[in-house]
Order: C-alpha cells, then sequence, then structure tokens
C-alpha cells in the first residue's frame, strides 16, 4: 500500500472512532432524557466530525502530493478544495 | 411509535441502506430518503439533510477498508472530483433558472440505456487489455490491486480521460439539480467509459461521493435542517453499514456487483424521468 493511502485510512479512521462515540454518547443521553441540551449538542459535534472526514482526505491528499513534489495534482487537490468553499458560500443563506 | 424505537428503526435501517451504498458505490439517498420520509413521516427537508450526512458516513465508513485493500484509486478520484464538484456547483447556480425537465428526462434515459449496457456486461470479471491514453499516462492513473474473489493481482488501464471527466460534470450538474444519481453516474463513467475494473469503479466512486456531499452536508448545517435525533442514528446506522458492506465488497465478484447494479439504475432511471416529465 502507498503512504498516502496509509496516512489518509489512519486518520479517517481516528476521525470515524470519534464522531462515532460522540454520536453515540449524544444519543444515549438524549433518549434517556438525561442532559438533553448537552446531548444534543454531542451529537452534532459528531456529525460535524463526520462531516469533516472527506474534506481532510482532500488536505491529507494534498499534503501527501506536496512532499512527493507532484506538482500537478497539488494543484487538482487545491482546485478542489477551492471549489467546495465557493460551493459552500453559493449555497449557505446570506 | 416511541422515541426510542423509531431511532433504533432509523438506526437500523440506515444499516442496509449503507451496506448497498458501500457496495455499490452510491451514497444510498435512494434508499434513505424514502425510508425517512414514507415510514418514519419526516419532512423532505430533515430527510434530504440527514442523506447527505449519510452519504458521507458511506464514504468514510467504507474507505478505511477499500484504502487499506488499494481497491480505491485516489488519484483519479481527486481528478474527476474537480469535474463533480464544478458540476455540483454549476447545477447548484443553475437551480431555479433553468426548466431542468429535459436534463432529467435525458439523464434518465442515459441512466436506462446504461442498465441496459451493464446487463450485457454483466459476466466480465474484469476488462480485458485497456490501453491507457496519453493523459492517463502522464497523470499516472493506472494502477494494480489484489482481487480476492479472483486471487490474483489485477493491473488496470484508464483510457478516454478526458470524456470521463466531462460526464462527470455533467452528472455533478444533474446531482446539484435534482439531488439523486450522482453515485451512480460516477461508477458508470469509471466502468464504461474509462474502462476500469467495476471493483475499482464503485470503491473510486466511494471514496468521492463524501467530498461533494461534505460541501452540501455543511450548508444544511448552517441553515439548521440537520436535526440530531434523525441524522445522528443515521449516520452511525450508515456507518456501521458501510463497514459490512466493505467487507462484504472486497470478497465478491466483478459480475456480483454488475448484477447488483442493474435494479438500482433501473430505479434511478424512473425516478429520473418521472421527476420530469412531472415537471
Amino acid at each position: 500500500m502507498n503512504l498516502i493511502e496509509d496516512r489518509i485510512a489512519i486518520i479517517l479512521k481516528l476521525g470515524l472512532i470519534l464522531s462515532s462515540s460522540l454520536i453515540g454518547i449524544g444519543l444515549a443521553s438524549l433518549l434517556t432524557g438525561f442532559e438533553s441540551a448537552w446531548g444534543q449538542w454531542l451529537v452534532t459535534a459528531g456529525l460535524v466530525v463526520l462531516v469533516a472526514t472527506p474534506i481532510l482526505r482532500v488536505v491529507m491528499a494534498l499534503f501527501g502530493y506536496l512532499m512527493e513534489r507532484d506538482f500537478t495534482f497539488v494543484m487538482i487537490s487545491l482546485s478542489v478544495l477551492l471549489i467546495l468553499v465557493v460551493g459552500v458560500w453559493v449555497g449557505a443563506p446570506h | 411509535m416511541s422515541l426510542e424505537l423509531t431511532t433504533l428503526l432509523i438506526f437500523l435501517s440506515s444499516i442496509f441502506a449503507g451496506v448497498v451504498g458501500s457496495i455499490l458505490g452510491l451514497g444510498g439517498g435512494i434508499i434513505i430518503v424514502p425510508a425517512l420520509t414514507l415510514l418514519f413521516g419526516l419532512d423532505i427537508t430533515t430527510a434530504v439533510a440527514a442523506s447527505a450526512v449519510s452519504v458521507i458516513a458511506t464514504s468514510s465508513g467504507a474507505a478505511v477498508a477499500y484504502l487499506k485493500k488499494g481497491i480505491s484509486n485516489t488519484r483519479i478520484a481527486i481528478l474527476l472530483q474537480v469535474g463533480t464538484t464544478m458540476g455540483a456547483l454549476t447545477g447548484a447556480l443553475l437551480a431555479g433558472l433553468l426548466d431542468p425537465r429535459w436534463i432529467f428526462i435525458l439523464f434518465g434515459l442515459l441512466m436506462g440505456y446504461s442498465a441496459y449496457a451493464m446487463y450485457q456486461a454483466r459476466r466480465t470479471e474484469v476488462p480485458d487489455s485497456v490501453v491507457s491514453d496519453r493523459l492517463a499516462q502522464r497523470l499516472r492513473l493506472e494502477g494494480v490491486y489484489y482481487d480476492q474473489a479472483l486471487d490474483r493481482l489485477v493491473e488496470y488501464g484508464v483510457t478516454r480521460t478526458v470524456p470521463g471527466m466531462a460526464l462527470m460534470y455533467g452528472s455533478g450538474t444533474v446531482a446539484g439539480l435534482l439531488g439523486i444519481g450522482a453515485g451512480a453516474f460516477k461508477v458508470l463513467a469509471m466502468d464504461q467509459v474509462m474502462g476500469l475494473p467495476i471493483k475499482v469503479s464503485t470503491a473510486t466512486s466511494n471514496y468521492m461521493i463524501g467530498v461533494t456531499a461534505a460541501s452540501s452536508a455543511l450548508i444544511y448545517f448552517i441553515r439548521g435542517d440537520i436535526q440530531a435525533l434523525v441524522a445522528g442514528p443515521t449516520a452511525l446506522g450508515v456507518l456501521v453499514g458501510a463497514m459490512i458492506g466493505a467487507r462484504l465488497m472486497v470478497r465478491m465478484k466483478g459480475s456480483t456487483i454488475r448484477t447488483l447494479f442493474i435494479p438500482v439504475l433501473l430505479v434511478i432511471a424512473v425516478q429520473m424521468i418521472w421527476k420530469g416529465a412531472m415537471m
């Protein structure tokens, strides 16, 4: 397995463990009615971490290509990130 | 239905969506949205927002296994991602400006035709001797992976890179307008246009769908459409399902995945044509 893929897989796994623990604990406290506001907050935090994982993959790949001095793919990764930012900006309510 | 039971049922049906989505490289939106609206009576805004989160869960949940097995091709993924993200942006900008009826019908027909092409190629395990085009060679897109079902290394070339990217842009636009079919078109572009093995196509599509969905999920967060008690159990269930699905997929034969794909393509084709015709 390639070094870049290896690193992305590790980071991804950590992100998923963090996200699912937050969502799991949050849901448990929401359903038991114990600390509902806190539960809501935990689930939301877990979902935010989950949503961040794909973006993190692109960023990790970007650094990987940078280390390999593969500048064509550095530019490609950068443009994907840029288009994503523009997409959120366009889609978000103003 | 009690809150606990509803949460449990959402969790369980999401496991199923995660398994199907991760094997076929789709987001599972075609399962999640109808399940949440029809079975649980949730409104479409909440369901679509939860579905965006579930696409990310499918993508990231399965990606760990596919990366470790070397089945997903990250270089192809990031390159084609330029097309899909630009397409999604175009779709978002065009929404409301353009009468999308004919685009839906056209892409629905294209999807229907692809189901037929997939049926014809249903016995293909790995396409033979695809010669890489110049761009694919220059960008080093070719790859190799160990196929557990065939018990051998599969080396593959990549052809028609530019038409593949163009189709990604088109499908990204349609997905941005209609909200369905993004994953299916990615798999089709890689399988039927670029000549990749079906397992590489679905794993790479799976890798890509999360990135596009991340920006829509962020928008739903900002709008406040993401509800913890819906998106939470959906995300957890889909994550579990995607991990199971990825483990099943690496052992599956390419021909099995193709056969599973055909009815899904038909359903999406009918959905698209239906939506277009109803406008």
